[in-house]
C-alpha cells in the first residue's frame, strides 16, 4: 500500500515530465522526424495533462507526507525522473516514450486501486 | 546594456567556478557519502553484520539495556543508551565514571567506555575493528583533513560561498533555462559538455541552491559571529544558551543511595505523547536520589535536526519537563535549515533521492570543469594544431581535473580496500586507512599532474572502476554478509546489500567511461575526452 503511495508520486512525475517534453518543438521532432511540430491542439492537451500529472503528484505527495516534506519528496522525484528521462531521450526516445505511456496507464490504476483501498471499510 | 550584464556574469560564473571547483568535487563526494555514513559504518565493520538481524521495541531494548548498565556500569556517574533503530542495530551503551584519585587522566575522554550490545540480549557483541568508517567521510565534508578543524571549516566556507555566487550567475548566464531543459545532446563534443553540465545543474537546482544555502548556514556562526557578538558583548555562551535552550544543566547528586526507577515505563509514556519511537536515553547520577533520565525522540517526524525530549525523576519516574516542542522561530528556523542539510528526516525513498542529487551535484561540478578545459583547448586549437604545446594554465587545470575527477573514486575505493585488508589488531588502524585514502589519491594526482593525457584519464578510470566495482567481492572473503547471502538467501543486513550493489554500479559506470575513452585513431595526439557518458559523470 504504502509502496503504491509513493509509486503514484513517482509514476505522476514521469509522466508529467514526458508529456511536457513531447509538448516541445525540438523533442516532438526527435519523435515524428525533423521539421515536424506538434499540432496546436495536440501541445495544448500535452501540456495541460502535463502540468495537471506534477499538480496531482505535488498534491498527492503533499497529502501522504505533509506540506513541507511532501514538497520536498516531490521537488527530488522530480529531479530523479527528470535525469531517467533525460538520459532516455537521446538514446532511446521511442522506449522513453513508451515507458510514460505506460507509467501514465499506471499512475492511474494506482490512483483507482488506492481509492478502492481506502473505501473499503477497515 | 543587457548583453553586457549577461556576460560579465558569464565571466564570474566560469571563475569563481573553476577556482574552487576541485575542492567542491571533494566536497560534494564526502557529503553525497554521508547522506549514508551509518550504512558504510556497518559495511566496514563486517563483525557487526550478524547482529543485524533481530528486532526489539524499543521498550524492550530499554529495559534490556537497563539491566545491561547496572551490572556493568559500577559506580558511574552518567550513562548514554542509544537504542537501536533503522540504521543502527546495535544497542550503544555507554557511560562515564569520575575519576579515581592518582589515577592518571588519559585525554578528554579517558573514563568514558562505551560498547555496543545486542538489543535482545544485553550481551556485548565482539568487539568490532576500529574505525572511523562514515565518520571520517562526514568530517571529511566540512573539516577537510590534515589541518585544523577551524581552517578546514573556513576553506569549506569560502568554497560554498563561490558556489553560491556561481549557482546564481550561472542561472543568469544560461538564457534558455525551461527550452533547454529536456536537452541533452551526445557525441557532440563540447556541445555536449555544455548539456550534460546544463541538465545536472538545472534538475537538480532546487537541491544545489538548498544544499548551499543551508551548508552556509550550519556554520553560520563561525562565520558570521559579529551580530551576536554585538548584541552579546563577546559572550558566546550567553547567546547560545539562550538561541537554544536546551538542558537545565547537571545537577548536583545528593550523595543518598536510591534505586533507579525503570526506564522501559518512561519509554512508553514518552513515546505515546510524541507518537515517535526514543532513540537516546541518558542518565544522569544512576542509583542517587537525584538521578534524572532525558529521553530523546529519535529523528524522522519532521525536518527539523532539533528533536524534543522529555527529563523524568530518575527514582519516581515523574515528568519533570518536556523540550523542544515549541521553538522559537529563528532557532526553528535554523533547525529545519540545519535538517534539509543533513536529511536525517528522509525514510530510505527520500534519502536516496538526495543521495541521487548529490551524485547530480558531482556531476555538475566536475562537468564544469572539463568544460574550461574542452573550451580552452578549442580556442587553442590552432596553435596546437602548428606543433605548439598547450598553455601551463590549460595543462594544469586538465592535470587537476584528472586527479579529483578520476582520483577521488580511486581514493574512496582505496579506503574501502584498507578497511578490510589492514591487519585487524594493527596499531592505530582508523589513522592508517585514513591514510590510505589521502595516499591514494595523492599518487593519482601526481602522477597526472606528470602527464595529463587521454590514456592517463583511462587508466585512473580503470583503476577507480576496479577499486569500486570489485568491492562486493572482496567482501565476500572478509565477511559473512556477502551479496551471496544478502541476496540470493535474503538474510544478513539490508545496508550491506545496498553498499554492495551502489559501489558496483558506480564502479560500472567509470568503467564505462574508461571504454568510451578508448585510444583515439591517430588523427590527433592528446586531444580531451570527448565522450559525455552521463554515467560517467555521476559516477565521479
Amino acid at each position: 500500500m504504502e509502496l503504491l503511495a509513493n509509486f503514484l508520486v513517482f509514476a505522476l512525475c514521469y509522466a508529467g515530465l514526458s508529456s511536457l517534453c513531447l509538448a516541445m518543438d525540438r523533442h516532438y521532432a526527435d519523435l515524428h522526424g525533423r521539421g515536424t511540430e506538434p499540432p496546436a491542439p495536440l501541445r495544448r492537451r500535452l501540456q495541460w495533462t502535463g502540468w495537471l500529472a506534477l499538480a496531482a503528484a505535488l498534491a498527492w505527495a503533499m497529502h501522504l507526507a505533509g506540506g513541507g516534506y511532501g514538497f520536498v519528496c516531490w521537488v527530488g522525484s522530480l529531479t530523479g525522473c527528470g535525469l531517467l528521462l533525460i538520459w532516455l531521450l537521446p538514446y532511446a526516445p521511442r522506449q522513453a516514450m513508451r515507458l510514460a505511456r505506460v507509467i501514465g496507464a499506471a499512475a492511474v490504476l494506482a490512483a483507482v486501486l488506492l481509492a478502492a483501498l481506502s473505501v473499503r471499510p477497515g | 546594456m543587457k548583453e553586457g550584464f549577461r556576460q560579465s556574469m558569464a565571466w564570474l560564473h566560469t571563475w569563481s567556478g573553476l577556482l574552487v571547483c576541485w575542492i567542491l568535487l571533494l566536497v560534494f563526494c564526502a557529503g553525497t557519502a554521508s547522506y549514508y555514513r551509518n550504512e558504510i559504518t556497518l559495511w566496514m565493520q563486517p563483525e557487526l553484520h550478524g547482529a543485524a538481524a533481530s528486532e526489539v521495541s524499543t521498550e524492550e531494548a530499554a529495559k534490556v539495556a537497563q539491566q545491561a548498565m547496572q551490572e556493568r556500569a559500577e559506580g558511574a556517574t552518567r550513562w548514554f543508551i542509544s537504542l537501536p533503530g533503522e540504521r543502527s542495530p546495535a544497542t550503544q551503551l555507554g557511560w562515564s565514571k569520575p575519576s579515581q584519585p592518582g589515577e592518571k587522566k588519559r585525554g578528554r575522554r579517558g573514563n568514558f567506555h562505551s560498547e555496543k550490545a545486542d538489543p535482545a540480549t544485553g550481551q556485548v557483541l565482539s568487539k568490532p575493528r576500529e574505525t572511523r568508517g562514515g565518520e571520517f567521510l562526514y568530517r571529511l565534508h566540512f573539516d577537510l583533513h590534515y589541518m585544523s578543524a577551524i581552517w578546514g571549516r573556513w576553506i569549506v566556507g569560502f568554497c560554498a560561498m563561490f558556489m553560491f555566487v556561481s549557482i546564481i550567475s550561472g542561472i543568469v548566464t544560461h538564457k534558455r533555462i525551461f527550452k533547454d531543459l529536456f536537452t541533452f545532446r551526445p557525441k557532440k563534443g563540447q556541445r555536449s559538455w555544455l548539456d550534460a553540465h546544463n541538465v545536472t545543474a538545472v534538475l537538480a537546482l532546487p537541491y544545489h541552491i538548498m544544499i548551499t544555502y543551508t551548508g552556509l548556514v550550519t556554520l553560520m556562526f563561525l562565520y558570521m559571529p559579529s551580530g551576536a557578538t554585538a548584541a552579546y558583548k563577546g559572550d558566546q555562551d550567553a547567546f547560545f544558551a539562550e538561541a537554544f535552550p536546551g538542558r537545565s544543566g547537571d545537577s548536583k547528586p545528593a550523595g543518598v543511595a536510591a534505586p533507579l526507577t525503570p526506564i522501559a515505563p518512561l519509554v512508553r509514556q514518552a513515546e505515546q505523547q510524541w507518537g515517535g519511537k526514543v532513540e537516546r536515553i541518558s542518565v544522569n547520577h544512576p542509583g542517587d536520589a537525584n538521578a534524572t533520565i532525558t529521553l530523546t525522540r529519535a529523528g524522522g517526524r519532521n525536518m527539523s535536526s532539533k528533536q524534543p525530549s522529555m527529563e523524568f525523576d530518575g527514582v519516581s519516574g515523574k515528568l519533570l519537563s518536556t523540550d523542544g516542542e515549541a521553538q522559537p522561530g529563528a532557532a526553528a528556523t535554523h533547525g529545519v535549515m540545519v535538517g534539509l542539510h543533513v536529511a536525517h528526516f528522509g525514510g530510505p525513498l527520500l534519502r536516496a533521492l538526495f543521495f541521487l542529487s548529490g551524485l547530480a551535484g558531482c556531476a555538475m561540478v566536475a562537468t564544469g570543469a572539463l568544460l574550461w578545459a574542452v573550451k580552452t583547448r578549442q580556442k587553442q586549437a590552432k596553435a596546437l594544431a602548428a606543433g605548439k604545446r598547450a598553455s601551463f594554465g590549460l595543462r594544469l587545470v586538465e592535470a587537476l581535473n584528472i586527479g579529483a575527477i578520476a582520483g577521488i573514486p580511486i581514493a574512496f575505493g582505496a579506503y574501502f580496500w584498507a578497511n578490510r585488508l589492514l591487519p585487524v589488531a594493527m596499531e592505530d588502524r582508523p589513522q592508517e586507512e585514513i591514510a590510505c585514502f589521502f595516499g591514494a589519491w595523492a599518487l593519482a594526482a601526481i602522477i597526472a599532474q606528470l602527464r595529463p593525457s587521454r590514456a592517463m584519464w583511462r587508466m585512473q578510470l580503470a583503476a577507480g572502476a576496479f577499486l569500486l566495482a570489485a568491492l562486493p567481492v572482496l567482501n565476500v572473503f572478509t565477511s559473512d554478509a556477502h551479496l551471496g547471502v544478502t541476496l540470493f538467501l535474503g538474510r544478513g543486513p539490508v545496508a550491506v546489500a545496498a553498499f554492495d550493489l551502489v559501489v558496483l554500479v558506480l564502479g560500472l559506470g567509470l568503467a564505462y567511461a574508461a571504454f568510451k575513452l578508448k585510444p583515439l585513431p591517430v588523427k590527433a595526439s592528446k586531444p580531451a575526452p570527448a565522450k559525455p557518458a552521463p554515467t560517467t559523470m555521476e559516477a565521479a
